[in-house]
Formats: C-alpha cells, sequence, structure tokens
C-alpha cells in the first residue's frame, strides 16, 4: 500500500513542480506563429517560386533534407551563400528550416539573409523539418 | 556449494543496480530539458500536444521513482510492474514508428542517446525486458510488496 502511494504521488508531486518552475518546462499548447514564419500550407500555395534553405547541421543535411534544399548554416554561411545568390531571382521567395518549433537557427539565418545579405521575402517554416516530414 | 548458491544473488543485485540507474539516468537527462524532450514524443506522432505535456513531465518523475525503487529496493515488485509496463509501452511506440517509417530518435536518454534508429532502441528495451523478467523470477517471489 505504501508502496503503490510511492509509485503514485511521488511522480505525481515531482512532474507538478517540473511543470510549474522548470526553466525549459514544456508547452502546453502549439505557440501560434510568429512574424515571418509561414506554414507548409501556406507555402504550398503560393505561386511565387520556393528556395529552401536548411539552417541545420551538415551532418543532419547530409542525413535527409527537403528537395533542392541549400545547405546554409553558421558553418558554411560564407561558401555557401554564393550557391544561393545564383538562384535568387527578383520576386523569388526564401524559406529557412531548421529542426523544429524550438530551434532558432531559422530565425537567425533568416535575419542574416534579410540584414547582412539584404534579401526581402525571407520566411521562416512554421515547425521546420519536422512539419515537412509530418506533411510527406 | 556456498559459491554456487551466491551467484544468483549477486546477478540479481547487479541487474538491479544495473536497471535502476538505467531508468535514474534516463529520468535525469529527460527531465533536464522537458521542452526538447516533448519535441521527441511529438516526433512519435502518437500524441499531440495537452497530453504531450502532461507526459514530458510526468514520465521523467515516474522513471526516477522506478529508478529509485530499484536502487533501494521499495517497493520491488511494485517496480518491476511498472519497469514491465514502461519498457512495453515503449517497445509498441517504437515499433509503431519504424512501421509507419518515421526516421527519429528514440529520446530516451535524451539528446545525447548513443542509440539512433528503432532497431538498435527496441534491441535495448528487448534485453532490459529480460532483465526485467530474469529479476521477477529470482526476487520479487520472496519480496513482501
Amino acid at each position: 500500500m505504501k508502496s503503490c502511494l510511492f509509485y503514485g504521488l511521488f511522480p505525481l508531486l515531482l512532474g507538478i513542480l517540473s511543470a510549474s518552475f522548470h526553466p525549459n518546462r514544456a508547452l502546453w499548447r502549439q505557440p501560434e506563429p510568429v512574424d515571418n514564419e509561414v506554414s507548409l500550407n501556406e507555402i504550398q500555395g503560393w505561386k511565387e517560386s520556393v528556395i529552401w534553405v536548411d539552417a541545420r547541421s551538415g551532418q543532419e543535411y547530409r542525413k535527409d533534407h527537403i528537395p533542392s534544399a541549400i545547405e546554409l548554416n553558421v558553418d558554411n554561411f560564407e561558401s555557401n551563400l554564393p550557391h544561393l545568390l545564383e538562384l535568387w531571382q527578383p520576386g523569388c521567395r526564401v524559406v529557412v528550416y531548421c529542426d523544429t518549433l524550438q530551434c532558432d537557427s531559422s530565425h537567425e539565418m533568416a535575419e542574416r539573409l534579410t540584414g547582412e545579405v539584404g534579401l526581402s521575402d525571407v520566411y521562416v517554416l512554421y515547425g521546420g523539418w519536422a512539419s515537412w516530414r509530418k506533411g510527406q | 556449494m556456498g559459491i554456487v548458491e551466491k551467484r544468483p544473488i549477486t546477478m540479481e543485485l547487479l541487474f538491479r543496480l544495473l536497471l535502476g540507474a538505467v531508468f535514474c539516468g534516463a529520468a535525469i537527462l529527460k527531465g533536464m530539458n522537458p521542452q526538447a524532450f516533448q519535441q521527441e514524443i511529438l516526433a512519435y506522432q502518437l500524441i499531440g500536444y495537452p497530453l504531450s505535456f502532461v507526459v514530458a513531465h510526468w514520465l521523467p518523475a515516474m522513471e526516477f521513482a522506478i529508478g529509485l525503487g530499484l536502487l533501494f529496493r521499495y517497493g520491488y515488485r511494485t517496480a518491476l510492474f511498472l519497469t514491465l509496463g514502461l519498457l512495453t509501452m515503449f517497445s509498441i511506440a517504437l515499433t509503431w514508428t519504424w512501421i509507419q517509417g518515421l526516421d527519429i530518435n528514440c529520446g530516451c536518454f535524451g539528446k545525447i542517446d548513443p542509440v539512433h534508429g528503432q532497431p538498435m532502441a527496441l534491441l535495448r528495451d528487448l534485453i532490459l525486458i529480460a532483465i526485467v523478467l530474469f529479476l521477477y523470477r529470482r526476487g520479487a517471489a520472496a519480496s513482501p510488496n
């Protein structure tokens, strides 16, 4: 009886404490898209051509990526940027993605492409690679 | 004769401590970042957002309680029963994602899980299940709870 209380109450209390005070606590609901984030459904409805930019690590890119996506992350920004610029034409849209909702590298890359390179129409795929996989 | 009788007890102790340490370790690694663990859960595509929040916080706590129970032999039969239940549940979830062709990490030990891909994670679960069954046969029958 005591052990049943231990295995029932202890995890419950620990879980409640974690859910209440943990600095990296999980999210109760899916966060809404912010600023320049666009969903896969929206992108599929675009008439403009899209250049996909994979902001994940090289290892993850080599494992699998969105067809025709360009590998562009903090490690290869200088070397791979010319490849992106070759493909880019006025009017086309650039969509950057990383792993999931929680990763920041796609937002950082989108900011660099807008601020440093001066590209317009740069977006971030809402939900990242995980949402692409889910949509396939 | 005495040595022959002692060996199963030592094996039981080793396996019990190993299983307890594995569960405590897994709980701590996942509990350090529930948000990242929630993403691993969502990648299984079995449950959605509100439930994944509950699981991301409750499961590491449950694993920690089970790990402590195994290490200190507290509520031993209950701990083994719960261990078997969780491992069976993990195995079913991994098998389902394997059948669906999902390329996901197990998420069993957070981001530092050395095992990649469902076959190896399933193999690990099956080994742990075998250990639980061994412990149950060896020691739980004599345990009061």
